[in-house]
């Protein structure tokens, strides 16, 4: 129980305190009347004495009163009406609520620290209430009138007559069986008169003369002359005068403050006010939510019907009153004729009237009684109980034969003697005689149960128990059980709850003084019941109350009964009580996850709230109850939505004009938030296909947006010649979660701005978003004007500056994460910050009755059913940046950066590039050359300059040379034409070379250090603005086979510069898939012969290998290789070595060709390459032209980076070294730059129509007797690898050159005659001139050492070769420059017929500047034979 | 010595060093537990003593009882060390699935409330079983606290003894389990399918 402002001892003397009368004369009451009071009321401050009293007891014993208190009460003739006594006891309790500024208590019991009042006023001024307004019982006397005042005004004509007729009138009332009620404690009832004079109005001679009498008629102790209203009404209107009645009589006034805020609606009956919140809401919301309070879990007495209809009729019956009372009394001070001298001499009055009067009365009806008990006393102990029955023969008769359990029934007749004993002892008891009092009690419960009558029994245990507690010096432990007994008696066999109520509050109070707070609870617990919700909520607080009072505080037992406590107020209609216990019972459950709990407080405290007007926290508690991860089912889920959309509707309509309110639902992953700046793509039209660009729809790639940037890096280097602008940001045109947001995007004017919102229902319930739009604030700027201080602060409305896209419906489904695109079109520069977005909250009519439908009927007939009950409100999108983590402090707090994809900045105009492609492929044969068009579509207002395209691909496409004949004819001109540029040609010139030469240059290839960026030849290379323009484009099939996503980055500038956006950039992927077709692999080795036609020393064979590796699915019948060109700078195809006599080359599937052909130096101008086309058709086609040479160059400088990228690998090590040089001589001697292009057609058969796809392959021969293939060998990794640690050695690069590279820098040939015939009858000695040719071929000047000796190593050899010998100088040394040819005589002699291999010489070369020698032998692979014939 | 240590696992081993377990099936768990734990995934291994657990009262299992609870309703909740429930569920009776859903935090309110019973309890016995702690209208609360003052609690409508004590030394056999896993916090809520009680509700 909570802590009490009186103590125990006071409270269970001010419950029993002897009760007087006072009936008034209407002219008394009248002057009473004037201060605004009645008499009883007049008198009430002043019933507490102040002094000691001294009384005897039948023992003659002096016994002192102290601090008695009687209480004056104008007589009643009906005993109270149960629905008033509810009614004032509702008021009372509802009128006492904690103040406002009271600091809580902090209790802190194990985790929990919680904010209780100590303190329970409303508790207090109930049970004050209850207590007094007890009606009188026949089975106790301590309510009964002890004594009678009778009150006449002085001012009456004749006030002794009115004391007669009073004096009548209240025999009449006592004795008269016309009046049961009130009660009268013994039959002479003491009587005194009360003289009432008006000193105001009345003459004071004329009262006293009146007085004088009445002490002759009834003696000076019997009566008293009681002068009041000295105060003249309209003097000392300042005059301070204190007013003691207004704290007894507030309590029990009607007019209070719950019923000044809450208006008409407080007395309405506790069932209704349950669905008050639910009267604007729909039939089937309120179905739902008594559904919830229908069976009630917290419920523990359903409504009972009885109680509740009285209460309400009750309630409703007294509102007028209430009403009509609040006005008459409020404004009207009590006690407005009085003085203080008046205050005092009421005070006097009461002293005289208790002192004179009353104690001597009841001092005298004790001893009355004693004697009699003791009498009677003598007499019961002599009889047997059974005659004692037969004695007291005024009994009920049937009470001998009444089981135990029915006596409640039983009535003993007013001056039975057991009665006796129990008037006596409750006198003593109300004049504090509490030991005399216990006595009697004691033996009235005996005597009672003897009698088995149960009622007056348990009265009498009642008050032994209270009076044995009160017993000074507490010579006996307090009965507790004796209390026990009595609360069970009332309340099971009796029936009566209040006098059960009474035990409780008393029996509570004492156990609570004892710390015995379990036993309080539980007895305070056990009185909760059906009949009464009220007195339970009291009695749970209280036993709540309890719980948190023990030594060990019980804190959750505590809650919980602060939760059924709440839930019985407010079925009890105490909605500001209920709130409050909820409230505090909330501090235990909060943020434990008990959710389904948790959901209950909060959904009771928003109810609650509401309807008491605290919409705030309404709302905050409904917030957290759709915040938190809900357990609840859709149905409660829907009607806590819905509950909490009217709570806000009521919030908003009560400030139309505030802020917009922060809606909790739906959940906004705010990081999740995409930015895209521009419009949405046209869809492709027929046969055009539009670039892809970027789109909202594409997931974020990492590695794809890392090789956008790069492609960007690469062409704004190229635009800028070379250099990147140090205030370089790569375009972003999508912004999310990865992307680099530390910087303010740009945004071009008249161009959308979409965001896309994803919004998260955690519910589930659908939500309808209506009318779902951007909030944005805008600052006006022109960036052209370089001073520009005045920033207009424009507000969220303007659509002449910003246009925002409102999206009408925007149905959630439940538990479902939805984007939500929102359009915003700035039409002025300057800073835009998009806030966040604005939109009605609703949910969908009946969602349990949409179950049967299909949600997205709904959707189709486009008008969802939202149930009128939806809130405007905004969420804010607040998108928190990433974590630095750059510098130490960076690192060792946690600091986020900013996050502005948000804020963007709307820039002039720029132009706007669109690109469609015409006839472009998705599937390729490899190598395969296909002609489409590009078309190029300005859809700005400004013109367009600087049209570049970039890619990672850029052997893929062309849009042709320079030196390219520009004739753009329309696609479908071009349809069944070749791709190639062709000429054709007489079939003389078959297989010999057709000459041609370009430069690298031409083909926009090969200088730039960027081969990526390709420039667009557009005309005049500006765009105008709504002009397009279609561009040839050439696509050759990339070279591996499978699928390829070949990026374009198209990059323009705006013929104007702005300061913020120097350029745009459009991108499309296209995916190509690519099949197998040709392999070509080719291998050039040097060739013996030396003699050509133009005398020159350096010619190659090429052997090309030509394989069909289609697998034919796809339809190809069949390849023809119909042109092999060569390009380089140095070597040309001269013609072909025919093996077979086909005319072209076909290839079905799986076949392979093998083609030879002889290649010779030519003659190279720097940076010309020389074309060399050798036609197996008769169509040549132009090799140095487009398309086929520039994918040759795109090739070929890929083919240059891939090796730049490797050499740079290698080169790095070995560069210092001096013998490095020599070595890359000696390499450089093998190596040639021959690059072939194979070629072809294919037949392919394709919905039963024939078509000739053509296509080229690329082989570049780097080195000698290397075969080199059309495309790059994939490296064979390893399955799986041991992975090795360890430091990687430095391999010294090759300081000798390896013995091979050496055999290559000179060529030798021996010319002579294959058979020589020589007459050896004639001459015995043959000699042969043989002809050593030597070639160099490195660069360099080489020293060449020829030794003819012969091996002369085993004899055997010498047997072999040993049959001819050479003549002349054995060793020649000689110098051949580079490239140069020298031609050695020599001669052979022989002198024997026979076979003879000429090859002998050893060839020793060396580099002549070289200062290490370093010598082999030249390697002569083949035997030179010949053959000697005798003639 | 359960109030001095706050680390629940290191608490359930410090159990079994001083506990003497009593010849019960949790006395049973215990001395299983003795051993070091089993290696296999939390979900098999509870499997199988739940399959254990069930022969067990197929053997001595009392018909009766089976067809008495047919009726009745159970909820059950694992309350961690700040009074948070950490583990909930409930069984209805087949008919009352609908009806009850209402009332599903009432279970909640009655079962913290008796936390203050439990709380008290636990120091007046020296089993982990408290048997009916509390009441509240027409339910029981049952508890059993475990060596790392873990409460489980359960309330039930029917008088229930025997089969409430062997449900809580099973749900004390697969907690510790799953309070082994390195991965799970101890006191956080337990989402895991592992504990899936459902299966041992049948028994009853």
């Amino acid at each position: 129980m909570a802590q009490c402002v009186q103590s125990v001892q006071e409270f269970l003397q001010d419950a029993f305190v002897p009760l007087v009368a006072a009936l008034c004369s209407d002219e008394a009451e009248r002057l009473t009347r004037r201060n605004g009071l009645s008499f009883a009321e007049l008198v009430k401050p002043f019933c507490r004495l102040t002094s000691e009293v001294h009384m005897r007891d039948p023992n003659n014993q002096l016994h002192i009163i102290k601090n008695l208190k009687i209480a004056v009460n104008n007589i009643i003739t009906h005993p109270p009406q149960p629905g008033a006594i509810r009614k004032l006891l509702n008021d009372v309790v509802s009128v006492s609520q904690p103040a406002e500024g009271l600091v809580a208590n902090v209790i802190t019991a194990g985790d929990y620290d919680l904010n209780i009042s100590a303190t329970t006023p409303w508790f207090e001024s109930y049970r004050e209430s209850f207590l007094q307004s007890m009606p009188a019982s026949d089975h106790e006397f301590l309510n009964h009138y002890v004594a009678c005042m009778l009150v006449v005004s002085s001012s009456e004509p004749e006030p002794v007559e009115q004391f007669l007729k009073l004096s009548q009138e209240q025999h009449r009332i006592q004795h008269s069986s016309d009046y049961l009620y009130p009660k009268w404690f013994i039959p002479n009832t003491l009587k005194y008169y009360v003289l009432l004079h008006d000193v105001s109005a009345g003459e004071e001679q004329r009262a006293d003369s009146i007085y004088e009498e009445m002490k002759q008629r009834y003696g000076t102790q019997g009566c008293y002359l009681l002068k009041i209203n000295s105060r003249v009404s309209n003097r000392g209107v300042d005059e301070q005068i204190p007013d003691p009645w207004s704290q007894y009589l507030q309590k029990n006034s009607i007019q209070n403050q719950e019923s000044y805020e809450d208006g008409p609606y407080t007395v309405i009956s506790n069932k209704s006010a349950d669905h008050l919140i639910s009267d604007g809401l729909d039939i089937d919301i309120r179905d739902g939510l008594s559904n919830n309070f229908k069976a009630h879990p917290l419920q523990l007495d359903h409504p009972s019907d009885t109680s509740g209809t009285l209460d309400g009729t009750d309630f409703i019956k007294t509102t007028p009153s209430l009403h009509e009372s609040k006005k008459s009394s409020s404004g009207t001070p009590h006690g407005a004729c009085l003085t203080l001298t008046d205050h005092d001499r009421i005070r006097q009055f009461i002293q005289e009237f208790t002192f004179r009067g009353l104690l001597p009365h009841i001092e005298k009806t004790i001893r009355q009684l004693n004697d009699q008990l003791i009498s009677r006393k003598g007499l019961s102990r002599s009889l047997f109980s059974a005659t004692k029955k037969w004695f007291g023969g005024g009994k009920v008769p049937e009470k001998s034969i009444n089981e135990l359990k029915n006596t409640s029934g039983l009535l003993y007749p007013p001056e039975a003697p057991e009665l006796q004993i129990r008037k006596m002892a409750d006198l003593c008891f109300l004049v504090q005689h509490y030991e005399l009092a216990y006595s009697c009690y004691h033996t009235a419960k005996k005597d009672f149960l003897n009698d088995q009558a149960m009622f007056y029994a348990a009265g009498a245990l009642e008050m032994a128990a209270v009076s044995a507690f009160l017993q000074p010096g507490a010579p006996r432990p307090y009965p507790a059980h004796y209390m026990d007994t009595a609360i069970q008696t009332y309340r099971d066999i009796c029936k009566n709850m209040v006098l059960a109520e009474r035990c409780v509050l008393l029996s509570a109070e004492i156990l609570k003084s004892q710390s015995k707070y379990s036993e309080a609870a539980a007895l305070l617990i056990r009185l909760t019941s059906e009949d009464s919700d009220l007195r339970s909520a009291l009695l749970l607080e209280q036993a709540a109350h309890c719980f948190i009072n023990m030594k060990s505080p019980m804190v959750r037992k505590f809650a919980f009964h602060m939760i059924l406590a709440g839930h019985r107020f407010s079925k009890a209609g105490q909605k500001k009580h209920a709130l409050r216990c909820y409230c505090q019972a909330m501090q235990v459950y909060k943020g434990k996850g008990w959710s389904l709990a948790e959901d209950h407080i909060n959904f009771t405290i928003g109810r609650q709230s509401f309807t008491l007007r605290q919409l705030d926290n309404a709302v905050s508690a409904f917030r957290h109850i759709l915040i938190n991860d809900s357990k609840q089912p859709a149905a409660q889920q829907g009607a806590f939505l819905r509950e909490y959309l009217y709570v806000y509707k009521n919030v908003t309509q009560l400030s139309p004009d505030g802020p917009l309110p922060q809606l909790p639902l739906p959940y906004i992953n705010s990081s999740a938030t995409r930015v895209f700046f521009g419009h949405n793509r046209r869809p492709a039209e027929g046969e055009k296909q539009a670039a892809t660009h970027i789109s909202l729809d594409q997931e974020y790639d990492s590695e794809s947006s890392q090789q956008w940037k790069e492609l960007e890096e690469q062409v704004v280097a190229v635009a800028n010649k070379g250099i990147i602008p140090s205030n370089f940001q790569p375009t972003q045109y999508c912004l999310n979660s990865y992307s680099d947001n530390s910087r303010f995007p740009l945004a071009v004017v008249e161009e959308p701005i979409t965001v896309e919102v994803a919004f998260r229902n955690p519910l589930k319930v659908p939500l309808l978003l209506t009318d779902l739009s951007l909030l944005w604030k805008f600052q006006p700027k022109d960036f052209n004007v370089k001073h520009n201080e005045e920033t207009k602060e424009l507000g969220v409305c303007g659509s002449d500056v910003i246009g925002a896209e409102v999206i009408a419906e925007f149905l959630i489904n439940s538990e479902e994460t939805k984007m939500a695109r929102l359009k915003l079109f700035p039409h002025q520069t300057g800073e835009l910050h998009i806030l966040g977005v604005v939109y009605n909250l609703g949910t969908i009519q009946g969602s349990t009755a949409l179950d049967g439908l299909d949600p997205s009927i709904g959707m189709q007939t486009g008008k969802l059913v939202s149930n009128g009950l939806s809130v405007r409100g905004r969420q804010d999108l607040e998108i928190q940046g990433p974590r630095l983590n750059n510098t130490k402090e960076e690192k060792t707090s946690i600091k986020y950066g900013p996050d502005r994809r948000l804020d963007p900045i709307i820039t002039e105009e720029m132009p706007l590039l669109e690109v469609f492609f015409i006839n472009f492929p998705t599937g390729l044969l490899c190598g395969e050359i296909r002609k489409a068009y590009v078309e190029f579509v300005n859809v700005s207002k400004c013109p367009l300059t600087a049209l570049k395209v970039v890619s990672k691909h850029p052997e893929f496409f062309t849009f042709g040379g320079n030196t390219a004949i520009l004739t753009p004819l329309s696609p479908s001109a071009s349809e069944n034409c070749s791709a190639y540029k062709t000429v054709v040609t007489d079939s003389t010139s078959l297989h010999t070379a057709l000459l041609s030469s370009a430069s690298s240059g031409d083909f926009g290839v090969g200088t730039g250090s960027q081969p990526e960026v390709i420039h667009v030849p557009l005309l005049d290379s500006v765009l105008l603005p709504g002009a397009s323009v279609q561009l040839p484009m050439w696509l050759r099939g990339p070279d591996e086979e499978g699928v390829h996503e070949i990026n374009f980055l198209f990059y323009y500038e705006s013929i104007r510069k702005h300061s913020k956006m120097c350029h745009r950039v459009l991108r499309h992927t296209a995916v190509i898939c690519t099949s197998r077709s040709l392999n070509v692999r080719a291998t050039v080795s040097r060739s013996n012969a030396l003699e050509d036609e133009e005398g020159r020393g350096d010619n190659m064979l090429v052997f090309v290998d030509v394989e069909n590796i289609n697998t034919s699915e796809t339809g190809v019948k069949e390849f023809h290789v119909v042109q092999v060109s060569s390009n380089s700078k140095h070597w040309k195809l001269q013609k072909s070595v025919k093996v077979s006599e086909d005319k072209d080359t076909k290839l079905a599937s799986r076949e392979r060709a093998k083609l030879c052909f002889k290649a010779v130096r030519c003659k190279s101008f720097d940076e010309t390459y020389t074309f060399a086309d050798i036609v197996f058709g008769n169509e040549q086609i132009i090799s140095s032209a487009s398309p086929c040479a520039d994918f040759f160059f795109r090739s070929l400088s890929s083919q240059l980076k891939r090796a730049h990228v490797q050499s740079n690998t290698h080169a790095s090590q070995a560069a210092a070294k001096q013998s490095f040089e020599a070595v890359r001589l000696i390499q450089k001697c093998s190596e040639v730059d021959l690059n072939i292009v194979v070629l072809w057609k294919a037949y392919v058969v394709e919905d039963s129509k024939q078509l000739i796809l053509e296509g080229q392959h690329h082989v570049a021969l780097h080195t000698i007797g290397k075969e080199a293939f059309s495309f790059p060998q994939k490296l064979e990794q390893p399955e799986m690898v041991l992975l090795k640690f360890f430091r990687p050695e430095n391999t010294p690069a090759p300081t000798r050159p390896t013995p091979e590279q050496l055999s290559n820098l000179i060529k030798t040939s021996l010319r002579y005659p294959e058979s020589f015939n020589h007459s050896f009858h004639q001459k015995s000695l043959c000699l042969v001139p043989v002809t050593l040719l030597l070639s160099n071929c490195s660069q360099a000047d080489v020293d060449v050492i020829i030794d003819l000796r012969h091996k002369t190593t085993s004899p055997e050899a010498l047997e072999v070769h040993g049959s001819f010998t050479w003549l002349g100088q054995t060793q020649y040394k000689l110098q051949l420059k580079s490239q140069e040819v020298y031609s050695l005589q020599l001669k052979a002699c022989f002198v024997h017929t026979g076979v003879y291999n000429l090859g002998t010489p050893r060839v020793f070369a060396k580099l002549a500047d070289q200062v290490t020698l370093f010598e082999t032998s030249q390697q002569n692979s083949m035997p030179a034979l010949i053959i000697i014939n005798n003639i | 010595m359960r109030n001095h240590l706050a680390e629940p696992r290191l608490l359930e081993r410090a159990a079994l060093s001083c506990y003497q377990p009593p010849p019960t099936a949790l006395g049973r768990t215990l001395a299983r537990f003795g051993r070091p734990p089993p290696s296999p995934p939390l979900g098999r291994g509870g499997a199988i003593s739940l399959r254990r657990n069930r022969c067990r009262h197929e053997i001595t299992g009392d018909r009766s009882i089976i067809l008495k609870t047919m009726s009745a309703s159970f909820y059950f909740v694992i309350v961690g060390h700040h009074d948070n429930p950490v583990f909930e569920t409930e069984w209805l009776p087949p008919g009352k699935v609908e009806s009850k859903d209402d009332h599903r935090h009432l279970n909640q309110f009655i079962a913290h409330a008796a936390l203050d019973l439990v709380d008290e309890n636990m120091w007046l016995s020296n089993n982990m079983y408290l048997k009916t702690v509390d009441k509240f209208n027409e339910w029981f609360v049952s508890a059993f606290v475990t060596a790392g003052h873990m409460r489980f609690i359960m309330l039930h409508d029917v008088r229930q003894e025997d089969g409430i004590k062997n449900f809580f030394s099973d749900v004390y056999d697969l907690y510790i389990k799953f309070a082994m896993n390195p991965f799970y916090e101890p006191n956080s809520p337990i989402r895991s399918n592992a504990i899936n009680l459902n299966i041992l509700f049948p028994k009853f």
